[in-house]
């Protein structure tokens, strides 16, 4: 009966498109995205080089593809790991209140006052350019994000009845926030998480855009577009292409979300 | 907290009771929501004399709110929208005037206080300002004396409404004040203009027990003294029993009973308003007597579904199996006066 | 107020200590340390051990904290481990090109954030809305060192304007002019952030009952926009400027590396990439101080402001 929101259905194509690329690359490209070729560097676009070759004369159609894998896994994965560690986090400083509650809390705002990127490149610095490391780095700068959100309706629902006459019947903490408290939470924590995955993409991008993703030869969109800069008055397209890649991922992820929470909202889903 | 001694809130020379300052025709207001259109107010007939208090009767829902908003062209556009009707104030009709010329009769000819004087004042301006606001918004230019005389005028009518040391008061921010003092700033605010119709919405549902009979002794006090014809709107029977010269009860968007409150509330005439006296514990001493307490069986229809024939049917108990209550929608008619008017196909079989 | 005041105080020396500490121990605590990450994983013990001696990190830790708090107690944070320059008077060097990059693309995102918000919310569900919303949410997928690259390619480029470095404060015209495009590729994105806040915010208080009575009074639409939900609205909004600072801080690094300005940003990621870890440390310290001195006024503005703290 309800129209679906066209937002939710163009940002849930972008999504499902981007998973089929990153998880089978090869449907999309034949070529080699590390395969240099020293004496085609920066050839135009041909129709075997769709959108040309970079300055080692690597594929950058391939390496777009290519890409995708890194923008995805570290941007999807960050905020599953995140989601994971800050809901429970906030459920329970919201839960059992008191000292638990304080120190949760301030080291939340305390984080929330720093800016995601330069916790992350300062954790990369330090630790290393691996998957695993820059995951990490991410996941850090979020989790108080999932703590926060997390946190109040947490507060709110302890107070419910539903949830104290769980408690007079014996039930445990971890029954509860995982039986009452969560399924509150969830749809919200959906839209949320979608809306982050954007955030940590270009978090991602930036870090490579830096010099401080995942380093060389891996072909990752961030350092796709810093490598094209370089070449930004005689090769527009080789900055052109990764940038809008990152665009479109965050895009896609931000449509979803807030189509979804336009779809979840019991207020104006109307069920 | 004492009444008021002076008479601060000018005084309007007594107009003839025939006179209806008010008077509402036809109207209705539909909303449109993503399942359709929904009718909230239907075909809405009432008049109002200057010096009158006319109670509007009705469960949450049924109406009684809707038709205030209109009146006062505050129904929120879009979703909603007033259809038809007319809503005359002293022979002036306000649906058809433009949003300026209603923007000025709103205030000075029509003014309302809310249920909840907790929210309904702003939060980030001083008390006088908030009632001088009203005052300078009807004046065309107010220079720097007009102002001052508005701060002053405010600082009268706190005075006036019974706010002690209203210089102080006019000074200080709303979270300063009790929830009875703010609804008297709200009627403060209501009066600054002298509007010849007050609307009161739930005006004590949100205060205390002791609160509320002062409130609505305050505002008895204040229609002796400027005649203004009061819209009484509430869900609490015994307020209407003791406050109110005629009741209009409100069932699913339309008036379903109207007349004296002696009439209505003594012998009603509509098995709605039947069913609400015998779920409303009564105040009045002398019919206390060991009454029951009844529920009315099932829930206020579905607004946007409404059935074609009378919107109260399928929860009547009158209605037996007849098959005219379900198509037919009933008119109000004489019962068995003009005075008395209820919309039941069946009225004369209705028993208190 | 004064007790106020003095909490607000003790909370911001708590978190500086906090982050300064955590960022010391951090530092040290690198599986290797800074000389293996400074010479690379194949390095050899010996040099690894000389390198160790000669940044003083041989000491027990304990020892080299206590130094480490003397000097910043002497507002000294080192000296760069690559070019042996004091790192505080490096960072006061280019600090204020950053702070104004980021005031200019603070005010450039709560100029058009507020304003497109303001619009969304009057137009609620009416066309300037779902045109306002769709564009946020598109101008909030931009990484905004994307929307720098485009800015250069795009206006920089066929007018010629300058694309790199910064000109001192001393020369006010070129100065603006290189400092525009940067606060510019910062303020768009900040402008979508702050309309979506802006517009829920205001949505909420239009519904507020005072509103209704304001109109039920008989005041102008144009008044009752202004005084009943602006000025309620602007309260809110202090906190959300202290936000987007923060953002911006973070969002300098990237756009200063792409106009090659000298700045706190591009300077620590430089740093960063050299393994430079005293310029590192100072830089983060900076930051945060910066950060933590935002948010104190944030808050002592919203204190002051707040009509219900006036008066107790």
């Amino acid at each position: 009966m309800r129209r679906l929101n066209p937002l939710l259905v163009i940002g849930g194509l972008i999504i499902a498109f981007l998973v089929l690329v990153a998880l089978f690359p090869t449907l999309f490209t034949s070529q080699d995205p590390a395969r240099q070729d020293v004496a085609a560097q920066l050839e135009p676009p041909s129709a075997e080089h769709w959108l040309g070759r970079d300055q080692f004369g690597r594929d950058i159609y391939a390496r777009l593809i290519y890409g995708t894998q890194v923008s995805m896994v570290i941007g999807v994965s960050s905020v599953l790991l995140g989601m994971a560690v800050g809901v429970p986090i906030g459920m329970i400083a919201g839960y059992f209140r008191g000292k638990t509650e304080r120190v949760i809390m301030w080291i939340v705002d305390v984080k929330m006052a720093f800016p995601g990127l330069v916790l992350a490149l300062l954790f990369v610095a330090l630790f290393g350019q691996s998957t695993w490391n820059i995951t990490l780095a991410i996941v850090i700068g979020i989790i108080p994000v999932f703590a926060r959100l997390a946190h109040g309706p947490a507060l709110a629902f302890r107070e419910r009845e539903f949830v104290k006459s769980s408690i007079v019947f014996g039930a445990r903490a971890p029954w509860i926030l995982y039986k009452h408290i969560w399924p509150n939470l969830r749809s919200e924590m959906v839209v949320i998480a979608s809306m982050t995955a954007a955030v940590t993409i270009r978090i991602e991008a930036g870090l490579s855009f830096l010099g401080l993703g995942l380093p060389p030869p891996t072909a990752t969109w961030g350092g796709m577009l810093r490598d094209g800069t370089t070449y930004l008055q005689t090769d527009p397209l080789f900055s052109l292409v990764p940038g809008l890649a990152i665009f479109v991922a965050a895009l896609g992820f931000n449509l979803l979300g807030d189509g979804l929470r336009d779809a979840l909202d019991p207020r104006t889903a109307n069920s | 907290m004492t009444d008021v001694t002076e008479s601060e809130i000018q005084e309007r020379p007594q107009t003839p009771a025939s006179d209806g300052c008010l008077s509402v025709r036809n109207l209705t207001t539909v909303f449109t929501t993503k399942r359709g259109t929904v009718a909230a107010v239907t075909d809405v007939n009432f008049d109002l004399r200057a010096g009158e208090t006319l109670g509007i009767v009705g469960e949450s829902g049924s109406g009684k709110s809707v038709t205030a908003m209109s009146i006062l062209g505050l129904i929120p556009r879009p979703p909603g929208k007033v259809v038809s009707g007319e809503i005359r104030v002293d022979g002036k009709n306000l649906l058809a005037l433009d949003r300026r010329s209603l923007r000025a009769a709103s205030g000075s000819d029509v003014a309302m206080i809310f249920q909840d004087p907790m929210t309904s004042l702003n939060p980030v301006h001083r008390i006088g300002a908030q009632i001088a606001e009203g005052i300078l918004a009807h004046q065309r230019r107010p220079s720097k004396a007009d102002k001052e005389a508005a701060r002053r005028r405010a600082v009268e009518l706190l005075a006036a409404v019974g706010v002690p040391a209203p210089e102080r008061r006019a000074r200080q921010y709303p979270h300063e004040l009790s929830g009875g003092m703010r609804q008297r700033v709200m009627i403060a605010m209501a009066m600054s203009c002298d509007p010849k119709v007050l609307i009161a919405d739930e005006p004590t549902t949100a205060l205390d027990a002791t609160i509320q009979a002062q409130i609505m002794r305050l505002l008895r006090e204040v229609q002796r003294r400027t005649n203004v014809g009061i819209m009484l709107i509430t869900h609490d029977i015994g307020l209407v029993a003791q406050n109110v010269d005629r009741v209009m009860v409100m069932y699913a968007g339309r008036v379903v009973e109207m007349g004296t409150v002696e009439e209505v509330l003594g012998n009603p005439k509509h098995p709605y308003t039947v069913g609400l006296l015998r779920c409303t514990p009564s105040r009045l001493p002398a019919d206390s007597v060991r009454r029951r307490l009844t529920p009315i069986h099932g829930l206020p229809p579905n607004p946007t579904d409404l059935p074609p024939g009378c919107s109260f049917a399928p929860r009547c108990e009158l209605r037996g199996d007849r098959e005219r209550c379900l198509l037919e929608q009933p008119e109000l008619r004489p019962a068995p006066t003009d005075d008395h008017r209820s919309a039941c196909h069946f009225l004369e079989e209705v028993t208190p | 107020m004064a007790r106020y005041f003095l909490k607000l105080s003790g909370r911001l020396l708590l978190t500086l200590a906090v982050v300064s500490t955590a960022v010391f121990f951090l530092i040290r605590l690198t599986p290797g340390g800074p000389a293996v990450a400074m010479l690379g994983q194949d390095a050899s013990p010996d040099a690894v051990a000389r390198l160790n001696e000669k940044l003083g990190l041989t000491d027990p830790l304990l020892l080299q904290y206590w130094k480490f708090l003397a000097q910043l107690a002497q507002g000294s944070l080192g000296e760069s481990l690559t070019n042996g320059l004091s790192v505080s008077e490096t960072i006061l060097g280019v600090l204020p090109h950053t702070l104004e990059l980021a005031v200019a693309g603070l005010a450039i995102g709560m100029l058009g954030g507020i304003t497109l918000g303001i619009v969304e919310a009057v137009w609620k569900d009416r066309s300037p809305d779902v045109v306002g919303r769709v564009l946020s949410l598109v101008g909030l997928s931009f990484p905004s060192f994307f929307v720098a690259v485009l800015l250069i390619l795009f206006i920089a480029l066929p007018l010629g304007l300058p694309t790199n470095g910064v000109a001192p404060f001393t020369e006010p015209g070129s100065n603006l002019q290189r400092v525009l495009l940067p606060a510019l590729a910062m303020g768009i994105v900040s402008t979508a952030y702050t309309s979506r806040i802006t517009r829920s915010l205001m949505v909420e208080i239009i519904g507020e009952n005072h509103v209704r009575t304001a109109r039920a009074k008989g005041v102008r639409e144009g008044r009752v926009l202004v005084r009943h939900v602006l000025q309620p609205g602007s309260l809110p909004l202090v906190p959300i400027a202290g936000i987007s600072f923060i953002t911006l801080v973070g969002d300098a690094v990237l756009i200063e590396t792409v106009f090659a300005r000298p700045g706190l940003g591009s300077l620590m990621v430089s740093a960063m990439q050299a393994r430079d870890y005293t310029t590192v440390q100072g830089c983060i310290i900076v930051i945060t101080t910066v950060i933590v001195l935002v948010n104190a006024a944030v808050d002592a503005l919203y204190h002051v402001l707040d009509p219900r703290t006036k008066t107790v």
